[in-house]
């Protein structure tokens, strides 16, 4: 199985950039064979000291953690090993800059690993899995809103509540409050692709939206994603990051000619 | 396109951007001793082999199919013509290359130049010309209500540009870098 890779990514209408992104090497066969493929990314906490700083510095560490997968070692318990692994390094940072639980950064992970998804995530950014033109979520936010959903709140409610968005677990405490892990893996198929986006994003662009823009050629589709939340022009626009991997459907669509083509018509067919 | 992955894990299309437009700017010394790397030949050597992918640009919409295929009939490629540097703005110590013809400014990534700096254009700001017959460069005014300014005046239509003129869009300001001139030209 070969994936395809893309990503977008824009400051919105912030000051800086705090969300980090990173994928491996899906050319590393070596470790390919041991681990698979990952995509890692983080969005900063706005509100706090150095954002930019850990998003960064958790991405690295699943990356770098993650890496170090032996054969034996399941891919869930190698995500869970580098989370924690991760979460200590941004609780390190806080202690460093002197605000420990001052620093903080979402984490969000996606695996590929013969033929199954893996994942695992805390925080408000989401995995979604696009099958055959629709959208499927597969992470829960961890905020307040969904804690509240879960306490029976009416959705009304909810959208009045001014902390809404509040996160209930992401890196920088002691321990990560609450650690999302695919309970069971994905078995993939051809031509799924899978969305890992910030906040940002999702926030502009609803559903349908963004089902339709995942349609394009896979290595673009992130860029086009960002484009068409910029294009909302958002007064208040936060970072967005969308970062885009498929399932290589057949080894005609790697030639790239045919692929291109297409997207390239579908492009200015829907323009 | 070429989509190519950077040291930190981001993918881009290397034919838009010679350095990863998602690595921060921070390391701003380790960044122009890549860039002067980049810079070397041998870089665009390497395209030759890309061929087929060129083919993107002239379908995604930015309607230079003929660009595009005037000078790869002549050339077997769609060659690097010259750089523009931003040296002031959001995306400074970055560079983008410049192709034939029409190099469109704008802040969307499917611009030739696409610059993270809210003041400027989505689309089409301005443009940077390289006429492949003449081998000579202009800059001229885009479609919006944004003005360029070359050297502190502004583009009321085109100017034509030499080796280190200064574009100012928004609040960028990107230097001018020309390759193909007098004593270069892509045969
Ligand atoms: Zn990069």
């Amino acid at each position: 199985m070969r994936c395809l890779v893309g990503n977008g990514q824009h400051r919105g209408r912030r000051k800086r950039q705090e969300d980090s992104f990173a994928s491996s090497d899906p050319c590393d066969e070596a470790f390919v064979a041991r681990a698979g493929f990952i995509s890692v990314l983080a969005d900063g906490m706005g509100g706090m000291a150095r954002g930019r700083e850990a998003s960064s510095l958790a991405v690295e560490a699943i990356l770098e953690a993650y890496a170090v997968k032996s054969e034996a070692e399941t891919v869930p318990a190698a995500l869970k090993r580098a989370f924690i692994r991760a979460n200590e390094v941004v609780f390190e940072l806080g202690r460093e800059v002197g605000l420990p639980g001052a620093v903080g950064t979402t984490a969000l992970a996606a695996v590929f690993f013969e033929k199954q998804l893996f994942w695992a995530w805390a925080g408000d950014s989401r995995l979604y899995l696009w099958r055959r033109g629709s959208l499927h979520r597969l992470t829960e936010d961890h905020n307040l809103a969904t804690r509240l959903e879960g306490e029976g709140v009416s959705p009304e409610a909810i959208a009045r509540n001014p902390e809404r968005e509040a996160l209930t677990s992401f890196f920088g405490f002691p321990a990560i409050p609450h650690l999302g892990l695919s309970e069971v893996p994905l078995p993939l198929e051809e031509d799924d692709r899978i969305l890992l986006c910030s906040d940002g994003l999702y926030r502009s662009l609803d559903e349908p939206e963004i089902a339709a823009l995942l349609a394009d050629d896979p290595r673009r589709a992130g860029e086009i994603l960002v484009d068409r939340v910029l294009a909302k022009k958002r007064p208040r626009q936060d970072n967005v990051t969308a970062l885009v991997v498929a399932v290589e459907p057949c080894p005609a669509f790697s030639a790239g000619l045919f692929s291109t083509l297409a997207a390239g018509a579908r492009r200015l067919l829907t323009s | 396109m070429a989509w190519v992955r950077c040291e930190k894990g981001h993918y881009y299309d290397d034919e838009r951007h010679s350095l990863c437009p998602y690595c921060g700017v921070g390391d701003l010394a380790g960044q122009v001793s890549a860039l002067q790397n980049e810079a070397l030949p041998e870089g665009d050597e390497e395209k030759t082999v890309r061929l087929d992918d060129g083919t993107l640009r002239a379908l995604g919409g930015t309607g230079e199919g003929e660009t595009v295929a005037y000078v790869r009939a002549r050339t077997g490629m769609d060659p690097v013509t010259g750089w523009l540097v931003c040296i002031d703005g959001p995306d400074r110590g970055r560079d983008f290359r410049l192709r034939s013809e029409k190099n469109s400014i704008g802040r969307l990534a499917t611009n030739d130049v696409p610059l993270s700096d809210e003041t400027v254009s989505r689309e089409n700001h301005g443009f940077v010309v390289f006429d492949p017959r003449k081998v000579t460069f202009s800059v001229r005014a885009g479609e919006g209500r944004g003005l360029i300014y070359k050297n502190g005046d502004e583009v009321p239509f085109s100017e034509p540009l030499k080796a280190y003129d200064v574009i100012e869009v928004g609040q960028t300001r990107l230097l001018f870098v020309p390759l193909c001139g007098e004593s270069f030209r892509w045969e």
